[in-house]
């Protein structure tokens, strides 16, 4: 047991140098102050000062982006205050010295006491079941029903993520769970059989009956005062716990503590639905819960199955080679032996059937001679109904496709994002919930829609959409990796604009002005109806000033909902790019009304009104109308001059004239006669 | 149509008919007529524009250049004589 969380620093450490990086208004963060026993892997801890003045103990822990810190979640957790758990009080992007991209600073108030082992040690003095009830299981039991309240789970149960609490050290306090991504630093000793065959980063957030099975590990541990299957590789691990079954694997042989059989039973259960929960653990607390738990080898079969030269007697297992190499897994799967083995070997005739089924889908000549690597996959899942998605370049569990693609996109693994793309358009995510059963398809209907949905963004190539429309819905904290924010720490829809500002103001330009990360970062964060000037953008990649009016719209829009009030940088360069618009106005005088208007907004740092002036719809239509207008009198006076210099016109006249002129000449002759004859 | 250009067929059928007629019943007047209408008839041979409002023009002023002339003749007794004498006045002509 380690006490070295106890030792307080020293105000040498503190007057140590280095710069105060600013964490919030209240919290300042020492660079100077190294806190290296609150280090988490790679993540490192530095003493903080709160600007109040309290004199807590506090420390921040510096997550750079590959941690992927879970900030989803730091509200729930904050608010858990009668929890057991290290809770943050406070967390801030910030920018790291030496660290590349934006950082997260969780601060924490320094527990009391140390953690139960140190994550070095081995071995510790074994605690008496009671104390292990009494001190562990009362907190952690609690606090794992309130995170499932808030339908959290920690991830990030294990010894050395555990102090002990109280003046008498009489009780314990679970430890931070939001640093990194869910169970990215869980061994895979403290994970089920499923998480453990995954990637640390694709295990995802999992369920509370993850956390039990951590729990049990972390009993077994302190009960029996050494960690068990030492000195095993994780792939090992796995395989010990699937050939004997997690419980028997990590006992060694060895005995139980007496008292704890039943409860390490329950909770190293191999069956998610065997596994104790809450209920159960409540009442073996109240000395009720006596129930036996079987002894579960999931996966074994008594007839085993030759691939690549090894020969696996558990399907699961198979499973987990299959995804390893999906190109000789294809083979043997095409092999009639393979089915052979399901219906002889396997001796389920159902699963041979809906294994047929995969494989002849999509083929109308029946079974293909080698399927293809979609069709590996949900061989995969039908032997491991539970198991990762095992696709090709990609193992990871539904929960942590989002995280997978996350990372990818932090390491920019071009490889990577192309597998989770290949493998969210063919849709085997949605169909690891559909292949369980009808049952199954009902419970999961939520996820398999949001499945669904990353298939159909899939499937359009125009801006806000594609993977990175999938990347910020999957992945809802993952901050913007747009160009158009210079490398800012962008996050949370409020924040992109101040952002895009600062980058104008520091460039004295805008550019480039539009990618389709932000795109697609503020179709997903904004939640606004852009539809409009999305199509605009499709439809006028050649055209500047119309996608800069349709990101002025966009902007306009997003300024609306999230502000802030001033843009001037912003506003300023819009102004100046879109005068030129004016020009297809037609009337001079409302053109000229038009830029006068313009350049008095470019001063007032509203988008919103530079918006609502070059996108007056109402005047342009009147402007055009009149136009119109204008063109019909055009034509109708064109067409009355030539009438009148026409000869047909000239001929007119001049038989008009002629005629005239005899009406005349006859009038004179009847006068005359008149005169002669009455004169 | 066909009607008025059998009309217009028998037109200078009547105008010969009727100047005959004149030419034995008032020599005298047929006389001045025929020569004091002479710009008339030279118009409506070069005129052969639709309606001929030319002739018709230089004829109405002629007939009202005539018209004292032959007031004079029927007023004198309606006589070869004074016709001739009309028509051989230079002034009479050129006031016609």
């Amino acid at each position: 047991m380690v006490d070295e969380s106890e030792k307080q620093i020293s105000p040498a450490d503190r007057a140590s140098g280095g710069p105060e990086i600013s964490a919030s208004e209240n919290y300042t963060v020492l660079a100077g102050a190294r806190v290296p026993d609150f280090d988490l892997g790679k993540i490192r801890a530095y003493a903080v000062r709160d600007e109040r003045g309290a004199k807590e103990n506090l420390v921040a822990r510096i997550c750079p982006p590959e941690a992927m810190p879970r900030l989803q979640n730091v509200g729930q957790v904050r608010n858990l205050t009668e929890a057991s758990l290290l809770r943050p009080l406070d967390y801030s992007t910030v920018t790291w010295p030496g660290i590349d991209g934006s950082s997260t600073a969780l601060i924490f108030a320094r527990p009391m006491h140390g953690t139960l082992m140190s994550a070095d040690d081995t071995t510790i003095n074994p605690m008496h079941p009671d104390e292990i009830t009494r001190c562990l299981f009362g907190p952690a039991v609690l606090t794992l029903g309130y995170m499932s309240q808030r339908s959290v789970t920690h991830r990030a149960i294990r010894p050395d993520n555990i102090y002990w609490d109280g003046l008498m050290k009489t009780s314990v306090q679970l430890g931070d769970c939001l640093s990194t991504g869910p169970a990215m630093m869980q061994p895979v000793l403290f994970e089920s059989i499923e998480s453990g065959m995954t990637p640390p980063v694709g295990r995802g957030p999992g369920t509370i009956a993850d956390d039990f099975y951590a729990l049990g590990v972390t009993t077994l541990i302190l009960s029996l005062g050494r960690v068990p299957l030492q000195g095993l590789s994780p792939e090992e691990i796995v395989r010990e716990k699937l050939r004997h079954g997690s419980f028997a694997a990590l006992m060694e042989g060895e005995r139980p503590p007496f008292g704890l059989r039943e409860l390490l039973r329950g909770l190293l259960s191999d069956d998610t639905h065997n596994r104790w929960g809450l209920e159960q653990l409540e009442q073996w607390l109240g000395g009720g819960q006596r129930s036996s738990v079987q002894k579960v080898r999931t996966g074994s079969v008594p007839r085993s199955f030759r691939f690549d030269g090894k020969d696996y007697s558990n399907y699961r297992l198979l499973a987990d080679a299959f995804g390893r190499d999906l190109k000789k897994a294809a083979s043997a799967i095409g092999d009639p032996k393979f089915d052979e083995w399901l219906r002889k070997g396997l001796n389920d005739h159902s699963l041979a059937d809906r294994m047929q089924a995969v494989l002849n889908a999509g083929s109308d000549s029946g079974r293909a001679a080698r399927p293809g690597a979609s069709q590996v996959t949900r061989v995969c899942l039908l032997l491991d109904p539970y198991g990762p998605i095992r696709a090709k370049g990609l193992v990871a569990m539904p929960s942590g496709i989002g995280s997978s693609l996350s990372d990818a996109f932090i390491r920019k693994d071009t490889a990577a994002i192309e597998s989770l793309r290949n493998c969210l358009q063919d849709g085997a995510p949605a169909d690891w919930f559909k292949l369980k059963g009808e049952t199954e398809t009902i419970i999961y209907e939520q996820k398999i829609k949001l499945f669904d949905r990353m298939q159909q963004f899939l499937g359009n190539k125009a801006m806000g959409y594609g993977i990175e429309r999938c990347l910020y819905t999957l992945d809802p904290y993952h901050a913007c990796r747009s160009a158009v924010t210079d490398g800012a720490a962008v996050t949370e829809a409020r924040e992109l604009l101040p952002a895009i500002e600062k980058v104008v103001q520091r460039r004295g330009e805008f550019s480039p002005i539009v990618d389709r990360h932000l795109i697609a970062f503020i179709v997903t964060r904004f939640k606004i109806n852009i539809d409009r000037p999305l199509a605009a953008l499709d439809l006028e990649q050649d055209d500047e000033s119309g996608i800069k009016l349709a990101m002025l719209t966009i902007f306009a829009r997003a300024q609306t909902k999230h502000g802030p009030a001033e843009l001037p940088a912003m506003t300023s360069w819009f102004a100046r790019e879109l005068e030129s618009t004016v020009n297809r106005i037609n009337s001079r005088s409302f053109r000229d009304q038009m830029r006068k208007r313009i350049r008095a907004l470019a001063n007032g740092g509203s988008l919103i009104k530079l918006h609502a002036c070059l996108s007056n719809d109402k005047a342009y239509r009147q402007d055009d109308s009149a136009r119109k207008k204008a063109a019909r009198e055009f034509v109708l006076a064109a067409k009355e001059i030539a009438q009148l210099e026409s000869q047909e016109f000239r001929d007119s006249a001049q038989r008009s004239g002629w005629k005239i002129a005899s009406g005349i000449s006859t009038t004179v002759s009847v006068l005359s006669v008149c005169f002669v004859a009455f004169g | 149509m066909p009607q008025k250009t059998k009309r217009d067929a028998r037109k200078p059928l009547l105008l010969a008919t009727l100047a005959l007629v004149l030419l034995f019943a008032a020599l005298p007047t047929a006389t001045v007529l025929a020569l004091g209408m002479a710009p008339t008839l030279a118009a409506m041979v070069v005129d052969v524009t639709p309606g001929r409002y030319l002739m018709k023009c230089v004829a109405g002023m002629n007939f009202a250049g005539v018209v004292p002339f032959l007031h004079r003749l029927w007023s004198t007794g309606h006589d070869l004589h004074v016709a001739l004498d009309i028509v051989t006045d230079i002034f009479v002509v050129f006031v016609m």
